[in-house]
């Protein structure tokens, strides 16, 4: 690694830290500190398959399992402290939830790590499912439909730390973001990630060479379910309740679309995609109920026009962009952007007007889009729509068409 | 012992529809390495494609309508999606079926609404078959069980004993030689992915009335699925049978048997402690449910187990080849 690459990973490393660290001090709402960690919980998720997807080539459909068992786990051990008087500070609880979850994988792992690849999706997506169906039935530690409750101010004060604030409950967040990211920092370049990555290309090979490929996979099992056991006892921490759908298969295959959809397994994709799936979960819920609907048409469009991930495609133009200073390239981009909004809010709009008709969600027939008051059963506004969809579309396509030479020579020639 | 045959058979044509979907989705795992996630979404869309057309075309109509319907989305999303991402290898094609399985769930939601839908058993069909010891069996059930073996039968002759048949498996295994001889590969591929969406939509169509039709079956019946042809082995039809009559099975007579693991272990000898109620903890629990209550759970269970002890599934060996 040369000088000037250290360097700027050393750089890298100290904005996140910051990036992570400064809003603690900054004088924010509760409500948007609530936000932060929510935030920061699903940053370490997406965190724990991305690792495995990237680095071992490792596709898990069952980590709601990890972060679900570590969120009971977690509520249960604030409940035993505070019953108890131990004096064990409830800021620890998230480490202990970590530690539980990569218990767990001791026991789930060596079953779905014999083989890679597809073997590995389906028997994660198998366990996962057990659990998730399991668990309401298991009253006794479950708390069944419920599930279980607890309070995040019953533990000992250490340090002035009572949790009560939700900044308080960002700062401990934040703190568990930094030590994943210090131990994804130490897993670079380790011969476990070597080895990982040589599991993915070839496990045969290094089978051959002397290392068990299912060991290297265990271990990298053990780091990620270590992962989203933090996220999953920091959820607990924030919401101070824990229910089944805490297990169930969304949770799970959400982190990894968004994982896979932002890209890699690094600290920045990560956290792009962190910022999607709160995004989308927590912004475009409140404003469509037809939310899903624009998660999967979205995800549907990353894998077609950008298979490698967000990140990879924003580092791509940002490294094109300044390898040529080319105002047209520049200009093109903007035209795209521009036509891609325009068929959004037009396609948004005929999805928004459907769903008010069919649900019958309208008191007078009038519907907010994009801040216009508009009649749902007026057939201006539909056509309106649909026309700003189609040819909005359609010019995306042609400058689109017309930009591919562009954007191609350039990838050829890197 | 009538009621335990009578559950058998209640099992039996819920297993045989199992099997007729899990045989579309082992087809297009098979023939073109694509684990379709949007399997269970494919079984949703037919059913209410369906009852959507009923009005039309009547139930008969229905189960015409929905396979084709099916098939036709399937065909689209094919030449659409599938084919350009064939070349980056299966991982973006899995993720595409994913994705594209939650965009039909959600439309469905967003036509048909969040809750179920009145795709009622046709007149005709209603009705005992034979009653067993005073319980009836009733028609619409041993009309599934015909319709699904009919459909399989169809499909085994057009694919083992035809000449496209042999067309289509000699393109997927040898697709160069294939193509050069002169056929056209890629459409053999969309044909191949059309007709195991049709099998599933046609699924939908017979399934719906017997269960519920509703958004939600897709993720149910989705999950399900991928249990009932990981238990046989990835990719073979013999394995997704087996599993289907394993999982079918298991379900339809788990509900109708009372009793424990605590009373299983009574009837050996060892009784748990009373100290130990069912809301006590996990393994007390566990101890205390319901054999009838845990149905649901049981495929997974079996899932489970099996692939501890066999990792490739009841029927099939793994080779390294197949890891995407």
């Amino acid at each position: 690694m040369s000088a000037g690459r250290s360097g700027r990973t050393l750089t890298s490393t100290a904005l996140f830290a910051a990036a992570v660290a400064l809003p603690v001090a900054l004088p924010l709402s509760s409500a948007a500190f609530n936000l932060l960690s929510q935030l920061a919980i699903a940053w370490l998720l997406l965190l724990s398959v991305g690792l495995l997807v990237t680095r071992a080539g490792l596709l898990s459909f069952g980590q709601a399992l990890y972060a679900g068992l570590s969120a009971y786990a977690a509520a249960h051990a604030m409940n035993a402290i505070a019953a108890a008087g131990w004096p064990l500070p409830f800021a620890l609880v998230p480490l202990y939830g970590g530690l539980f979850a990569a218990g767990v994988a001791l026991v789930a792992g060596p079953i779905s790590v014999r083989h890679g690849g597809l073997s590995f999706a389906m028997i994660t997506l198998g366990l996962g499912l057990l659990v998730a169906i399991a668990a309401p039935m298991l009253q006794g530690f479950f708390g069944g439909e419920g599930g279980v409750s607890t309070d995040r101010t019953a533990g000992p004060v250490w340090l002035g730390l009572n949790l009560l604030s939700q900044r308080q409950v960002y700062g401990v967040s934040a703190a568990y973001v930094l030590l994943a990211a210090g131990l994804l920092r130490w897993l670079d370049g380790t011969r476990l990630d070597l080895l990982a990555r040589a599991v993915r290309d070839n496990p045969l090979r290094v089978a051959v060479s002397g290392s068990a490929p299912r060991r290297v996979r265990l271990h990298l099992v053990l780091v990620s379910a270590f992962l989203a056991g933090l996220a999953g006892a920091l959820q607990t921490l924030r919401v101070e309740q824990v229910s089944a759908g805490a297990l169930g298969l969304p949770q799970s295959s959400m982190a990894l679309l968004f994982s896979l959809a932002a890209g890699s397994g690094t600290a920045w994709g990560a956290l792009l995609g962190a910022g999607l799936m709160v995004g989308s979960e927590v912004l475009l819920a409140s404003l469509s109920q037809a939310w899903m609907l624009y998660v999967g048409l979205g995800f549907l469009a990353i894998v077609i026009w950008a298979p490698q991930g967000l990140v990879e495609v924003l580092h791509e133009l940002a490294r094109r962009l300044r390898a040529r200073r080319d105002p047209d390239l520049l200009w093109g981009l903007a035209a795209l952007l521009v036509c891609g909004g325009l068929s959004l809010i037009g396609a948004s709009s005929l999805i928004e007007l459907l769903y008010a008709v069919r649900q019958q969600l309208l008191a007078h027939g009038v519907l907010r889009l994009w801040g216009v008051s508009v009649r749902a059963d007026s057939a201006e506004v539909w056509a309106g729509a649909a026309w700003l969809a189609v040819v909005s579309t359609g010019l995306g396509v042609l400058v689109r068409r017309v930009l591919a030479p562009r954007l191609r020579v350039e990838g050829e020639a890197a | 012992m009538d009621a335990l045959a009578l559950s058998a058979l209640n099992g039996l044509s819920y297993s045989l529809l199992l099997f007729l979907l899990a045989s579309g989705l082992t087809l297009i795992f098979s023939l073109l390495g694509i684990l379709n996630f949007a399997h269970g979404s494919f079984y949703m869309l037919g059913a209410y494609l369906a009852w959507q057309s009923g009005p039309w075309f009547g139930f008969w109509g229905g189960l015409v309508v929905a396979p084709l319907g099916v098939a036709l989305l399937a065909t689209a999303f094919e030449v659409g999606v599938l084919r350009r991402l064939r070349a980056q290898g299966h991982l973006p094609e899995l993720l595409a079926t994913f994705a594209f399985g939650v965009v039909l769930v959600e439309a469905a939601r967003l036509l048909w609404g969040n809750g179920s839908v009145p795709y009622a058993i046709p007149q005709a069909l209603q009705g005992s078959l034979l009653t067993l010891g005073g319980v009836a069996f009733p028609v619409y059930r041993g009309f599934v069980m015909a319709v699904a073996l009919t459909a399989l039968a169809l499909a085994w002759l057009l694919l083992w004993r035809t000449r496209a048949g042999l067309i289509v498996q000699a393109a997927l295994t040898h697709a160069p030689m294939v193509s050069a001889l002169g056929h056209d590969v890629r459409a053999v591929q969309t044909l191949v992915f059309a007709a195991g969406a049709a099998l599933a939509g046609l699924a939908g169509a017979v399934g719906g009335p017997l269960l519920i039709t509703e958004p939600d079956m897709a993720a149910q019946m989705g999950a399900l699925l991928f249990a009932v042809i990981i238990i046989g082995g990835l990719g073979s039809l013999r394995g997704a049978l087996l599993g289907a009559l394993l999982v079918g099975e298991a379900q339809t007579l788990a509900v109708a048997v009372n009793g424990s693991l605590a009373d299983g272990f009574a009837y050996l000898g060892w009784h748990a402690p009373a100290t130990w109620p069912a809301s006590d903890g996990l393994i007390p629990s566990l101890l205390h449910l319901d054999l009838a209550r845990a149905a649901p759970l049981l495929p997974y269970l079996l899932l489970v187990v099996v692939l501890a002890l066999r990792p490739q599934g009841l029927t099939r060996r793994f080779s390294a080849k197949e890891a995407p």
